[in-house]
Parts: C-alpha cells; sequence; structure tokens
C-alpha cells in the first residue's frame, strides 16, 4: 500500500495526473527562479554574438526583445489552463492531436529539444576547457568530450531529484547568474563606451537592411518558440494563474533574451576593440575586462548549464510521458543522459545549429498556433478532462487510431507550405515577402492557427474535431 | 505493487477529477482583466517598435 501510496505522488509530480491546488509547489517567484536557471545558459551568449553581425545595437536591442516577448506571450496564453487544473498541456493536446498523435509529435519533440542540451553541455566543456587552459593547465583533447559528459550527468542528477531540487538549485544559481549577466555588460560598457556601442554601423552585405533585420528575427522567434512545449509542462505546479503566467513569460520573454542582448553587446564591444566578431564569451570577457571578473562570470554561466540541463531533462521527460503514462519516469531521465551524451560527443546538433533550431520551430509553430486557436476560438477556454484522461464513458476525444486527422493535417501542410514558399530553413533562402512581415517560424504559428480554425467551420470537419461540448463537467 | 501501474494512475486521476468537480474544491485564484490588458499592451508596444526598425525609422 505505502508503495502505491509512493508511486502516486510520485506520478503527480513527475507524471501527468493532475496537481490538486493545496499540492502547488511554487509560487511567482520559485517558478520565475526555476524557469529562468532553465532558459539562462550560454548559448544565449552565442545567439547574441551571431545576431550582432548583422545589426546595430539600437535594432539589436528591439529584435532581441520584440520578437521574444510577442511570440513568448502569444504562446503562453494556455499557461493560465494548465494552471487551473494542475495539467500540463500536452494533456490539452490530446484534444487537438489525438492520444498516438501526442505520443509521436511529443516523442519527436523532446528528441529534437534534448538537441540544445547538448549545445549547452558542448559550450559548458569549451568553457571550462579554456578557463583551466587560462590558469595555465593545458588540457588534451579528449578532456572535451569528458567534461561535456560532466555537464549532462550533473543535470542528470538535478532531473532526478525532481522540481524540488530544481527549486533549490535554480534559487540560488539564478541570482548569481542575473548579477553575472549585469557585470558582463558593466565589463563592456566599461571597456568600450556605451555610445561607441550604438555608433558601431552593420557590416556591408548583400542583403538589405529589411532582410538583414528579419533573419535576426527568425532567429529570435526560433528561439521564443524553443521554450514553448516546454514552457507549458512546469506552470502545472503554479500556486495562481497569474503567477503561473508571468513568471513564465518574464523569464522566456525578459530573462534569457536580457543574456542574449549581454552576448551581443560582448561581441559588438569585441569588435570595436580588436575589428573581429567573436562569439566565445570566454575569450571576448578575457580580452574585454578583468580576467578575474570575467572568468569568475564565465564560470558561473557555464554551470548554469548544469541548471539548464536538470529542468530540461525534467520537462522533456515530462512531455514524453504526456504521450506514454505508462513510462518510468526515472529510466526516462537516465535514457536521455545517454540520449544527450551521444549527441554532445558528436557534436552534430552544435555543427548544424541555424538550421535545427528553425527546423524544430517549424514543427512547434503550427502546434502553437493551433492550441492558442483552440483555447480562445474553438474550445473557448473549456475542455473535457474526464475525456482528455480517457475516463470511462467519456470519448470525446477518441479520434482515427488515435490521431486527430485534421490536426496532424494543419502541421504537415503548414510545414510544407512555410519550407515551400515562405522561407527554407535548410539553405537560409528567403521564399517570398511574405517572411519580411512575419519570418518563417512565426508564419508557422499563424498560418496553422488559421487552417485549424477555418477546418473547425466546416460542419462536417467540425463534427469530427469537436465532440465534447456536452462532456464539460469541470468548468 | 498491487495493481498494474496503467491502473493506478487511472484510478488516482479518476479520485482526483472527481475532487476538482466536488462544490468545495477551490480553484487557483484566476487572472484578471488587468492581466489580459497588460498582454495586449505590451504586445502592440513591441510590435510598434518592431514595425519602426521594419520600415528604417530606427536604424
Amino acid at each position: 500500500m505505502n508503495e502505491n501510496i509512493g508511486y502516486i505522488e510520485q506520478e503527480t509530480i513527475t507524471g501527468i495526473v493532475p496537481v490538486l491546488s493545496n499540492e502547488r509547489q511554487y509560487s511567482f517567484l520559485d517558478l520565475f527562479l526555476s524557469t529562468s536557471g532553465f532558459g539562462i545558459a550560454t548559448w544565449c551568449y552565442t545567439q547574441g554574438a551571431y545576431l550582432a553581425q548583422y545589426l546595430t545595437l539600437s535594432q539589436l536591442i528591439i529584435n532581441i526583445f520584440a520578437f521574444n516577448i510577442i511570440w513568448v506571450l502569444i504562446s503562453c496564453l494556455p499557461v493560465f489552463f494548465a494552471v487551473r487544473y494542475g495539467i500540463d498541456l500536452w494533456i490539452w493536446l490530446r484534444s487537438v492531436l489525438g492520444i498516438k498523435g501526442v505520443a509521436v509529435l511529443s516523442t519527436v519533440i523532446s528528441l529534437a529539444n534534448f538537441g540544445w542540451y547538448a549545445v549547452a553541455a558542448n559550450l559548458f566543456a569549451s568553457s571550462m576547457f579554456n578557463l583551466i587552459s587560462n590558469f595555465g593547465v593545458p588540457l588534451p583533447d579528449i578532456a572535451k568530450p569528458i567534461l561535456g559528459i560532466l555537464c549532462v550527468v550533473l543535470g542528470t542528477l538535478v532531473a532526478i531529484g525532481g522540481p524540488e531540487v530544481i527549486k533549490w538549485t535554480n534559487r540560488f544559481l539564478v541570482v548569481a547568474l542575473l548579477a553575472v549577466g549585469v557585470a558582463v555588460v558593466f565589463i563592456c560598457i566599461s571597456a568600450v563606451p556605451l555610445e561607441q556601442l550604438f555608433a558601431i554601423a552593420a557590416p556591408p552585405s548583400e542583403l538589405s537592411p529589411l532582410e538583414r533585420f528579419m533573419l535576426s528575427a527568425e532567429g529570435n522567434v526560433a528561439f521564443a518558440f524553443s521554450w514553448s512545449t516546454q514552457a507549458l509542462v512546469l506552470p502545472r505546479l503554479a500556486k495562481s494563474e497569474r503567477g503561473g503566467y508571468w513568471s513564465t513569460t518574464l523569464s522566456y520573454g525578459v530573462v534569457a533574451p536580457f543574456f542574449i542582448l549581454a552576448g551581443g553587446i560582448m561581441a559588438l564591444a569585441m569588435f570595436s576593440k580588436t575589428g573581429v566578431y567573436e562569439s566565445d564569451p570566454t575569450i571576448i570577457l578575457t580580452a574585454l575586462g578583468s580576467p578575474v571578473m570575467a572568468l569568475l562570470s564565465l564560470l558561473l554561466v557555464s554551470f548554469a548549464n548544469v541548471g539548464t540541463q536538470g529542468t530540461g531533462s525534467y520537462v522533456n521527460c515530462m512531455i514524453v510521458k504526456s504521450g506514454m503514462p505508462k513510462l518510468n519516469y526515472k529510466m526516462l531521465v537516465i535514457i536521455a543522459m545517454f540520449y544527450v551524451s551521444f549527441l554532445t560527443v558528436t557534436g552534430w546538433v552544435e555543427n548544424y545549429f541555424g538550421t535545427f533550431i528553425s527546423l524544430a520551430a517549424y514543427i512547434q509553430g503550427p502546434i502553437i498556433g493551433m492550441i492558442v486557436v483552440d483555447y480562445l476560438l474553438i474550445k473557448k477556454r473549456k475542455l473535457s478532462l474526464k475525456s482528455a484522461y480517457y475516463m470511462k464513458g467519456h470519448n470525446a476525444y477518441q479520434f482515427t487510431k488515435g490521431f486527430n486527422l485534421v490536426g496532424i493535417a494543419c502541421i504537415v501542410i503548414t510545414f510544407v507550405v512555410a519550407f515551400l514558399f515562405v522561407y527554407n530553413p535548410m539553405t537560409t533562402e528567403i521564399k517570398s515577402g511574405i517572411f519580411l512581415i512575419l519570418t518563417g517560424s512565426g508564419f508557422t504559428a499563424i498560418f496553422g492557427g488559421l487552417l485549424y480554425y477555418v477546418a473547425s467551420l466546416i460542419p462536417a470537419v467540425n463534427r469530427y474535431m469537436i465532440k465534447d461540448r456536452n462532456d464539460l463537467e469541470i468548468v | 505493487m498491487k495493481k498494474n501501474l496503467e491502473q493506478l494512475i487511472y484510478d488516482e486521476t479518476e479520485v482526483r477529477l472527481n475532487k476538482m468537480e466536488s462544490k468545495g474544491y477551490v480553484f487557483p485564484k484566476k487572472a484578471t482583466k488587468t492581466d489580459y490588458a497588460i498582454i495586449v499592451l505590451m504586445i502592440v508596444v513591441c510590435a510598434f517598435f518592431a514595425a519602426l526598425c521594419m520600415i528604417g525609422v530606427i536604424v
């Protein structure tokens, strides 16, 4: 019996069972710190340094914050629902994609999401390698993959500890990291005055200023989307709708972008001082200021990657469990550890980073569009929870062999249309003027949502999609 | 384990959904119109600044 109770507790926090309001662990601050800890990783610096090559500082600030804030605010709207009912949004998605549709897509998306953690582990390894070398201790090249795997293993230990360990790890780490972010910006503007940074013109390019701006925006929209499917998991532990929504959106829409901006400012300061655009924060910080301060900053940021690994592993294993509830959480975390270690050692994701994030966003975009449309316009914030959990006698979300063909078709059509007619992320080729207004990833969310809404207006399709209006018992 | 895992999850989910359905259950505090108004305002402000960059006013 005790074993059963323990299992139920485990399934509540690290499973898919609804969390009751008196069991919620996360206040606004707890969730803000945990989510920020998840969002801050060294890849933020890498992304900022990359964007700085195409934009002035004024444009960079607006590009980073505007596109991240807009899309994070929109994609996180269903968080209100997650908090109210204590379930993650993948349970809602059963009504949009079908239970097998969720199982397939949650696995595909988690496999893609784990690519980010391989990048984080590689950056951790590279930063630690350079740090140790800077202290005059040369390391053999074999140390890099070993350090990368160390990062994955440490993150796995945090994930196995569950939300309580994640909460306390991030509570300390994030406060330190926010201070580091401010320190990094201070080091840069001490080395190069702010007016000088604002005066740096974007380097000559074959692209028009608008194309440069929107290609950078594509990177930021893809970045915002990369959180979306993961952002829908932790808020189920929040104590209030307001706390759950704003802590999530401020973390992904403001805190993580602030670190992208810090990376951009570092790159511009480095360019101003040396004439070279550099993306490795170890080299930039050492060149720009007090080596001790710079190295200390980098050390803390490197450890942020461990916090990211831990929270990311928890969140993505939860996503997989939404599709396949019978799987054991700890077993999934261990499998994830081997998978991420493999990606880390091979370096596959890092070598094709831009393509990787845009392709992942092309799958997540239509899901974001559909869930927002479904939540606000079609189901009007009312879901049949009993059907979503497939309780006996509640069959509103039984679709064709477990797949909602309408939802799946919307994803496939949107992916193909965006790829062929808007923007090709494999070749970075702009296919039409639509990209210059919406970006490719933004288009997938808007078009996917629109397609799903139009489908719901066709009576025969509507009868297939919406069968739950007489089964809304918990509202 | 006395029951299989799937049945255990099912039973516990059913208990919890019944609790949520009961009249005495208190849901977490709802967001208000102010929250939605702030969301719309932030999106409009961000879109406005992005548009200024796109049409070349901010370079």
